[in-house]
């Protein structure tokens, strides 16, 4: 168990001036866990409150796989979190909601696909930065029940389908630096 | 590392110095932001070369081969 009393730095600020917007970017990829050889990890020895979330290794993939690429709609997607848990046991639990407008066959496939696998989550904030990583080896991120699909109603329904992901960490989430390949867009 | 049968065409600004290794991918999120090896410029190959990336690597010239 991770005993918090060598890191030297611990503070809560923040500093006027930086990009803040709300919302995630429109590119995420999630990582099924049987398709990565190496799960990179914040330092086990590091002293400063950054080092407890930040990742500065490389997650590597098994020969031949790739990262789900996955193009979330800005306007209804996001990540949210709390801290649940009892007095003295308290934990994160942080999820990501993607919504894909549309109905097409790749992305009901892929959302019917995804269904039973765990991995981990990469997305970026739309102020930009580093990757926001949701998961870790430990405990991985996984589809949850929620997500839902339908054509709309009438002239002002939303059709689309949305995928609920979820994880829980002993940190809101993981700030992944390395370097991940991945597939091109469409 | 090592070098893997990739998907796709290697940017030609570079293909004469630089390899793609470790993936068969075109696009690295990288410490240096999106790349995209189909179209990547000399200068920012050495700028991904120099931010220790294991995805690219300078092509080994004869000279150097032989040691």
């Amino acid at each position: 168990m991770r005993d918090y009393d060598s890191i030297t730095d611990l503070a809560a600020s923040f500093k006027d001036g930086l990009d803040n917007g709300s919302g995630i970017q429109e590119i995420a990829y999630f990582i099924p866990r049987s398709w990565l050889t190496t799960i990179a990890a914040p330092d086990p020895a590091g002293t400063t409150a950054a080092s407890l979330v930040e990742i500065s290794g490389n997650h590597v993939l098994a020969a031949g796989k790739s990262p789900i690429r996955m193009e979330p709609l800005f306007d209804k997607s996001g990540l949210t979190g709390e801290s649940v848990g009892e007095v003295l046991s308290s934990v994160f639990q942080t999820g990501a909601e993607f919504f894909f407008p549309q109905l097409s066959a790749t992305v009901l496939g892929t959302a019917g696909a995804i269904k039973n696998y765990r991995g981990l989550i990469l997305l970026k904030r739309m102020a930009g930065g580093d990757w926001i990583q949701i998961g870790s080896e430990e405990i991985l991120a996984k589809p949850i029940a929620g997500g839902a699909f339908g054509t709309g109603q009438g002239p002002t329904g939303e059709p689309g389908i949305r995928v609920n992901f979820q994880a829980h960490g002993n940190m809101p989430y993981y700030i992944y630096k390395g370097e991940l390949p991945a597939p091109a867009g469409p | 590392m090592s070098k893997v049968e990739s998907s796709f065409t290697l940017s030609p600004d570079i293909a004469d110095e630089y390899e793609v290794i470790n993936t068969h991918l075109p696009i690295l999120e990288s410490k240096i932001g999106r790349v995209d090896f189909r179209t990547i410029t000399k200068a920012k190959a050495e700028e991904l070369i120099k931010s220790g990336t294991m995805y690219l690597r300078k092509k080994e010239t004869k000279a150097t081969a032989k040691g």
